[in-house]
C-alpha cells in the first residue's frame, strides 16, 4: 500500500482516484489524504507495537479484481444454519452466489451515492480505517424497525480471490436496530492471500435493542485482516459481539463500543487459535458515557508454534457515569516455547462509584490437570489436546448459533496439535 | 507373585529427600493402610507410585505383578492397573466428565484387549457404578470435578475407580473433609470393589475410615520410612496414643 508518499503511480491510489471521480469524491480524497498522513504503521507507533507489519510495508497492493465466488470454498462456509446468506467477492456483491435479500436488509451502494459511512465509527488515527472509507465499493445495511425481531441469522460472507498480485479490498457493514428490536448478524471472512482487507462494521442500537454479532475470520495464508468494529448504544440496549479467528496471517481487530444511554450492556469477546507465525491483535476501547452500563471483555488465545497474540484494551468511564460495571479479561494458553502474548489493560476513570476489574493470565497447560488425566490412562498427547480444547470451549460454547459452534469446533480441532486423537464427542459440552 | 512390591524406595522433590527407603509388599486381595503424621511422605508415596514427574526417584524399585513401574509414563501405569484416588481432585472446566471417562475407560480396555465400549454400553456401566457411591449421574454432565462439593469429589473418585477396574487401588486421604454419612458411602463403594485379585493401599490420618474399610495390614510411615507394621489393632493404638510414642521408640532404637 502506498501510504508513505503521494506517488500517483501507486495502483491503489490510482484506484481511489478513479472511485473518487465516480462517487463520494470528497470523503474518499479526505480519507486517502489522512491515510498518507498517518503512513504505514511501524513498531514505534504505539497502536501497532506488537503487530508484525514490516514485511507488508514493502508490498505493492493492487485494487482487487472483479471475480466470481469459489463454489467449493463457499460450500465449506455454510455456518449460519437456516439464515440467508449474502456473498461478496473482493469487496463486491455477488448476486448469483447470494440468497435473496432478507427482510430489513438492503445493499449499501456507495457507488450510487448512498454515503452513510462513519456514523458510528471514529477511527481517525487508524490508516486502515481510512483505507476502508477510501476504497469502499459495496456494503450491507441491516435496518430493523422498532419492535421487530429478525429470527434467523443474517450471514454475510466475504471471499478474497487473487491470481498472484497482492490485493486490497474492503466491505462496509452497517447494522441499525430500532427500539426494542432484535437481530443476529454473522460475518465470515475467507479466501487466500496475498491480500490486505479492511473490514468495517458499524452498529447503532436504539433503546432496548439487542444485537448478536459474530465475526469469523478464517482466511487462508498471506491475508492481513485489519478490521474494525464500531458500536453506539442507546439506553438499555445490548450488543453481544465475538471475533473468532481461525485463519489468516495478521488479524487485527480495532473495536470501539460506546455506551451512550443508561443501562446499556456490551460484551466483546474474542477467541483465536494461532498457526505458524499468525498474529492476532485486539485493540479495544469501551466508553462508559452514561450511568449504570455494564461491559464485559473476554479474549482468549490458544497459541502453538511461533504464533502470538496482543490484547490492548481501555475502559473509559466518563464524568457522571456512576454505577459502571466493567470487566476485562485476557487469557492465553501457550502451547509452544516460541509462542508469545502481550496484554495491556488500561483504565481511564472520571466517575465515582464504579466497578472496573481486569485480569490477564498467560501460561502453559496446567501440569496438575495433565497428571490427573494421564493417571486415569489418557495418553499424554490426547490429554494435552483435551485441555487445550477445554480452554477454547469456554468461548465456543457462548457462540449464539449452533451451526457456527459446530463449524468453529471443527476448524479449531483441525489446527490443534494432537486433536486427531479426540473424536467429535468432545464438542458436545 | 506379589501384586505390588516396593523396595528401598527413595524419592525427592526439588532436591529434598521425602522418601528414605520405603519397603512394602501387597499381595492380591489385601488391604494395606498407611498412617502417619503430616509431612511423613504418605502423599508423596502415592504420587510416586502413580508416576507424577515432579518427584525424582533416586533409588529403589516399584513393580506391579513383577513389571517395573518406574520406567512407565503415568498413563502406562494406569493401563497396567494402578489407580490413585486423589486427595484433592483437580477441577478441569471445559472437559466433559463423560467424555474424559469414556476416553480413559477405552484406553484401558484397549490395553486389556477388550473392545471399545459404545455409548450405550458406557452409559449402562456409568449407571451401575454411580449407584455404588450414590453419585447423581447428572453430575457427570458437568466438567470434571467442576463445582463439585468436597464430598462429591471424593465419591466421584471412587466412582471413577469402579469404572476403570484397576488391580491396585491407592486412596490418598479419601476420608478427609467427609462427614460420617459420606464416609460410609465412600467406604461402601470401596468395599464393593474388594476382590481376591485386587489390592488396596489406603492412606489416612484417622482410624475412623478403617472401621469401614478393614485393613489386613497397617503401616506407620515416619520421616519417609515405614517404621512399624501390624494388624488393624495398630490403628486403634495410634488413635489412642498418637504418633509420639513411635517417634520416641524409633529414636531410642536408632
Amino acid at each position: 500500500m502506498c501510504i508513505k508518499t503521494l506517488d500517483n503511480s501507486c495502483p491503489l491510489c490510482d484506484a481511489i482516484d478513479t472511485l473518487a471521480a465516480r462517487s463520494m469524491g470528497d470523503q474518499r480524497r479526505a480519507a486517502c489524504e489522512r491515510m498518507h498522513e498517518l503512513g504505514w504503521p511501524s513498531r514505534s507507533d504505539d497502536a501497532f507495537r506488537y503487530c508484525p507489519l514490516k514485511e507488508a510495508a514493502n508490498t505493492n497492493w493492487f485494487p482487487a479484481p472483479v471475480a466470481d465466488a469459489d463454489a467449493s470454498l463457499l460450500e465449506s462456509l455454510d455456518v449460519a444454519g437456516t439464515g440467508s446468506r449474502l456473498v461478496f467477492v473482493n469487496g463486491r456483491f455477488d448476486k448469483t452466489a447470494s440468497s435473496p435479500l432478507p427482510e430489513h436488509t438492503r445493499l449499501l451502494a456507495p457507488m450510487l451515492g448512498d454515503m452513510e459511512l462513519d456514523r458510528a465509527a471514529d477511527f481517525t488515527d487508524d490508516p486502515f480505517a481510512q483505507l476502508a472509507t477510501a476504497l469502499v465499493e459495496d456494503g450491507v445495511v441491516i435496518e430493523v424497525p422498532d419492535g421487530r425481531s429478525v429470527a434467523d441469522p443474517i450471514h454475510i460472507v466475504h471471499l478474497t480471490s487473487t491470481d498472484a498480485d497482492p490485493i486490497a479490498s474492503t466491505l462496509r457493514i452497517a447494522i441499525r436496530i430500532g427500539k426494542d428490536a432484535r437481530a443476529c448478524v454473522l460475518e465470515t471472512w475467507a479466501g487466500e492471500g496475498p491480500a490486505l482487507l479492511t473490514p468495517m462494521t458499524e452498529v447503532e442500537l436504539a433503546e432496548g435493542a439487542h444485537c448478536d454479532h459474530a465475526r469469523l475470520v478464517e482466511h487462508g495464508e498471506g491475508v492481513l485482516h485489519m478490521g474494525a468494529i464500531a458500536s453506539r448504544q442507546a439506553a438499555a440496549s445490548t450488543f453481544e459481539s465475538v471475533v473468532l479467528t481461525v485463519g489468516g496471517q495478521t488479524i487485527r481487530t480495532l473495536a470501539h463500543a460506546s455506551l451512550d444511554g443508561e443501562g446499556a450492556h456490551a460484551a466483546l469477546r474474542g477467541f483465536g487459535i494461532g498457526d505458524g507465525d499468525r498474529h492476532i491483535n485486539s485493540r479495544l476501547r469501551v466508553s462508559h458515557m452514561a450511568p449504570n452500563c455494564t461491559s464485559r471483555e473476554i479474549f482468549k488465545h490458544l497459541l502453538p508454534d511461533q504464533s502470538s497474540a496482543a490484547f490492548t484494551a481501555r475502559i473509559f468511564v466518563n464524568h457522571g457515569a456512576h454505577g459502571t460495571d466493567a470487566v476485562q479479561t485476557s487469557r492465553n494458553l501457550l502451547l509452544s516455547p516460541d509462542a508469545k502474548s502481550w496484554s495491556r489493560p488500561e483504565l481511564e476513570i472520571y466517575a465515582d462509584d464504579v466497578k472496573c476489574t481486569h485480569g490477564t493470565t498467560t501460561g502453559e497447560i496446567d501440569p496438575a490437570a495433565l497428571f490427573y488425566l494421564r493417571a486415569r490412562g489418557v495418553p499424554e498427547p490426547t490429554a494435552r489436546a483435551l485441555l487445550a480444547w477445554a480452554f477454547a470451549a469456554e468461548v465456543v460454547n457462548e457462540v449464539p448459533i449452533a451451526s457456527l459452534r459446530a463449524h468453529l469446533a471443527r476448524r479449531i480441532l483441525a489446527q490443534l496439535p494432537g486433536a486427531e486423537s479426540l473424536d467429535e464427542g468432545v464438542v458436545s459440552l | 507373585m506379589s501384586l505390588l512390591e516396593i523396595k528401598n524406595l527413595h524419592a525427592s522433590v526439588e532436591g529434598i529427600e521425602i522418601l528414605k527407603g520405603v519397603n512394602l509388599t501387597i499381595e492380591p486381595g489385601q488391604v494395606h493402610s498407611i498412617m502417619g503424621p503430616n509431612g511423613s511422605g504418605k502423599s508423596t508415596l502415592s504420587r510416586v507410585i502413580a508416576g507424577e514427574e515432579t518427584y525424582e526417584v533416586t533409588e529403589g524399585s516399584v513393580s506391579l505383578n513383577g513389571k517395573d513401574l518406574l520406567d512407565m509414563d503415568p498413563e502406562a501405569r494406569a493401563r497396567e492397573g494402578i489407580f490413585l484416588a486423589f486427595q484433592y481432585p483437580v477441577e478441569i472446566p471445559g472437559v466433559s466428565t463423560k467424555y474424559f471417562l469414556r476416553t480413559a475407560v477405552n484406553s484401558i480396555r484397549a490395553h486389556r484387549g477388550l473392545d471399545e465400549l459404545d455409548a450405550y454400553g458406557f452409559l449402562k456401566l456409568v449407571k451401575e457404578k454411580a449407584a455404588w457411591v450414590e453419585l447423581d449421574p447428572a453430575l457427570l454432565d458437568r466438567p470434571v470435578n467442576d463445582g463439585f462439593s468436597g464430598g462429591e469429589k471424593k465419591r466421584a473418585e471412587v466412582f471413577q475407580m469402579a469404572m476403570l477396574e484397576p488391580t491396585m487401588c491407592i486412596l490418598d486421604e479419601s476420608d478427609s473433609g467427609l462427614d460420617i454419612d459420606a464416609l460410609r458411602v465412600v467406604a461402601n463403594g470401596v468395599n464393593q470393589q474388594r476382590s481376591p485379585e485386587r489390592g488396596f493401599l489406603v492412606i489416612t490420618h484417622y482410624q475412623r475410615l478403617l472401621e469401614y474399610i478393614v485393613p489386613d495390614v497397617v503401616h506407620v510411615l515416619l520421616d519417609g520410612q515405614i517404621v512399624r507394621s501390624g494388624g488393624k489393632e495398630l490403628a486403634l493404638e495410634l488413635e489412642a496414643k498418637g504418633y509420639s510414642w513411635i517417634e520416641q521408640e524409633v529414636a531410642a532404637g536408632a
